[in-house]
């Protein structure tokens, strides 16, 4: 797992509160990556063990030993909670700590740090990881010292999906740290991440504010800090601040294009697509905006599965990685939000070879208003050598309840 | 006594022996029976091996939170004729004893699968539409058919009326699978043996005893 590195020890009087704020974040954001990185590895296990077609008593040792493994990985993960919570409080200004208290926390950013992080495959090294030894620095400290006020060990609430977390869906860090509402996120965070550069003054000296809390929850709102329920799951999650756009889940619907070939069978999109890192409109850190390199990470993991079927014939696109645009448009009055991009496009059927293509697509997605389901999705895909796999599926309206394509744009 | 039992037709033994309704043969010399014992038995009327497949188009559904599934497709089982509906019977032309009928035949089964963390179960159905001619039912009216074809052999039966019973075998084949989306195509074929049954009464004399060779 790559990481960047984060100054510490010889500038430390170079950094503000903010500063140092962003640094404990981001540890807790990296230490999130890890966790979820080891609960894949549980999960490829699990994977591996059911390919093996295990007896039972395996399975049961299989299912103990994966078990004590997510304890301990449940433990850690109360543990950057609280810190979390900690660090939440002490923003507020309240109960804001020395600033050279604050970057006395050299035991977290070891947490972080990739040997560690990545070392940590089996259970004995996971224990490791929550053995006070090493949690030490998190404990220690004045930095810390707030944890006793807002220790709620009942409030397991906001623990993070692990499921979500598994497939390594669960942190981003770029995103959850603004340092406030009027610089622009991911600028300011590409530039504290910046890999073997100190933390920029610019950024952070610019805005006087302390930041509040309704800044550091942008993340809770939209992304998958508190994932209980799903972003698009909190009716109250009218907005979304810290994502201009998001398209994650699935929806299935029927053709309804009667001119396609395809009319009246199943249309499936499976997708989680993020925007770029770039800049608002306004153009406000346009210079300063990078990619940084977890957001490249996130960009990796974008996807989008569409399939249509009927009777014996399927067609399938493909499209991954950072070939997607995306882009909110209004389309006969309705707010839209389209993602348009290239992909390979396989088309199935019984008893004949596969037929590889590659093409071009459009989805358009029609949200509910005021919530961040969508209500029905189209998508167009324009074939290049077999213009006989072009599709259109007309107006998809979703259905099924327990199927959802959430969707987030502003 | 059930409700079926009810509807059959009663008789009064005393009448019939003491009426001389039921005739001995002379020339063995037989005792009257003791009794008249009512036996009800099943009659086939028509019997029909029937072969038949359908293309099913299905969504499979990932598990909770599984946020990118990558589906395979373990198999099909559980089959289970579900429901069984006469949607039109007619006559044949020039024999009215022979009828058209076509039939809605419902299969249940269940899809098991893998989202790439989780394994599943789907349940999914298939209704199969069998059109059956020269089916012999002389008269008439097919007045029941089973809801659910467990239930057909505790004995539910109309009133003189005739049953439809389904055996079938199934299976399932073809897949198609799209392992991202969860998209499948897939053969549900079946083997159906489809009989016309009437539920008919034989009147046997008993004698409460088997008799010997020197009383007969």
């Amino acid at each position: 797992m790559s990481s960047f590195t984060i100054p510490y020890g010889t500038k430390q009087t170079d950094f503000s509160t903010k500063d140092a704020i962003n640094l404990h974040l981001l540890s807790i954001a990296h230490m999130e990556a890890g966790l979820a990185k080891l609960m894949d590895g549980e999960a490829e296990e699990i994977r591996l063990v059911s390919d093996c077609n295990p007896c039972y008593d395996d399975i049961l040792n299989i299912n103990q030993s994966i078990n004590r493994v997510l304890k301990n990985i449940t433990k850690l993960q109360m543990l950057l909670h609280f810190k979390f919570d900690s660090i939440r409080h002490m923003s507020t200004g309240s109960h804001a700590p020395d600033m050279s208290d604050m970057t006395d926390g050299a035991g977290m950013f070891d947490v972080t740090d990739e040997s560690v992080i990545s070392d940590v495959t089996d259970e004995s090294a996971i224990s490791g990881v929550t053995d006070d030894s090493v949690m030490s620095g998190v404990t220690d400290g004045s930095v810390m010292s707030n944890i006793s006020d807002t220790l709620d060990v009942s409030d397991t609430s906001k623990m993070p999906d692990e499921s979500a977390a598994s497939y390594g869906f669960y942190a981003m860090p770029e995103k959850t740290i603004p340092i406030s509402k009027d610089v622009h996120p991911d600028a300011s965070t590409s530039d504290n991440n910046k890999a073997g550069s100190s933390i920029s003054q610019d950024a952070v000296s610019q805005k006087k504010k302390d930041i509040s809390i309704d800044d550091l929850n942008i993340h809770t709102k939209c992304g998958f800090q508190n994932t209980e329920k799903m972003p698009y799951e909190n009716q109250e999650n009218s907005d979304c601040k810290a994502f201009r756009y998001m398209i994650q889940g699935r929806g299935v619907g029927t053709v309804s294009n009667p001119k396609d070939y395809f009319y009246n069978g199943i249309a499936i999109v499976q997708a989680f697509i993020h925007d770029e890192d770039t800049c608002p409109a306004d153009g406000t850190c346009k210079e300063k905006a990078k990619i940084i390199e977890s957001n490249d990470i996130w960009k990796a993991n974008n996807f989008l599965y569409y399939s249509v079927h009927v009777n014996t014939c399927m067609q399938i696109i493909t499209a991954c990685s950072s070939g997607l645009k995306v882009g909110r448009h209004v389309h006969d009055g309705a707010d839209i939000i389209m993602v348009e991009g290239k992909g390979e496009i396989i088309h199935k059927e019984r008893f004949k070879p596969d037929i590889y293509e590659k093409g071009s697509f459009t989805l358009k997605i029609w949200p509910k208003q005021g919530t961040f389901s969508a209500d029905s999705f189209q998508m167009v895909i324009k074939a290049g050598r077999h213009p006989e796999f072009s599709h259109d599926s007309g107006k998809v309206s979703l259905m099924g309840e327990n199927q959802s394509l959430a969707v987030c744009a502003r | 006594m059930s409700g079926d039992e009810r509807d059959m037709t009663q008789f009064d033994s005393d009448y019939i022996f003491k009426n001389g309704c039921f005739k001995t043969p002379v020339h063995f010399s037989m005792k009257l029976p003791k009794d008249l014992v009512y036996i009800q038995a099943q009659r086939i009327l028509s019997q029909f091996p029937v072969k038949k497949r359908i293309t099913r188009n299905i969504a499979l559904i990932p598990g909770k939170n599984v946020l990118r599934p990558v589906f395979r497709f373990k198999g099909v089982d559980n089959f289970n004729v579900s429901g069984i509906k006469a949607v039109s019977h007619a006559c044949m032309p020039g024999n009215h004893d022979y009828k058209r009928l076509q039939l809605l035949i419902d299969i249940k089964y269940d899809l098991f699968y893998s989202d790439g963390m989780n394994r599943l179960v789907q349940p999914d159905n298939a209704t199969f539409d069998i059109t059956l001619n020269n089916v012999y039912l002389p008269d008439c009216n097919i007045k029941y058919y089973p809801n659910a074809f467990m239930d057909f052999p505790a004995g539910k039966t109309d009133k003189g009326g005739s049953a439809i019973e389904v055996e079938a075998m199934a299976q399932g084949f073809g897949e198609v699978i799209s392992p991202y989306t969860g998209a499948l195509i897939l053969d549900i074929g079946v083997f159906f043996l489809i009989k016309f049954l009437r539920h008919t009464q034989l009147l046997v004399p008993s004698y409460g005893y088997f008799p010997s060779k020197s009383e007969q």
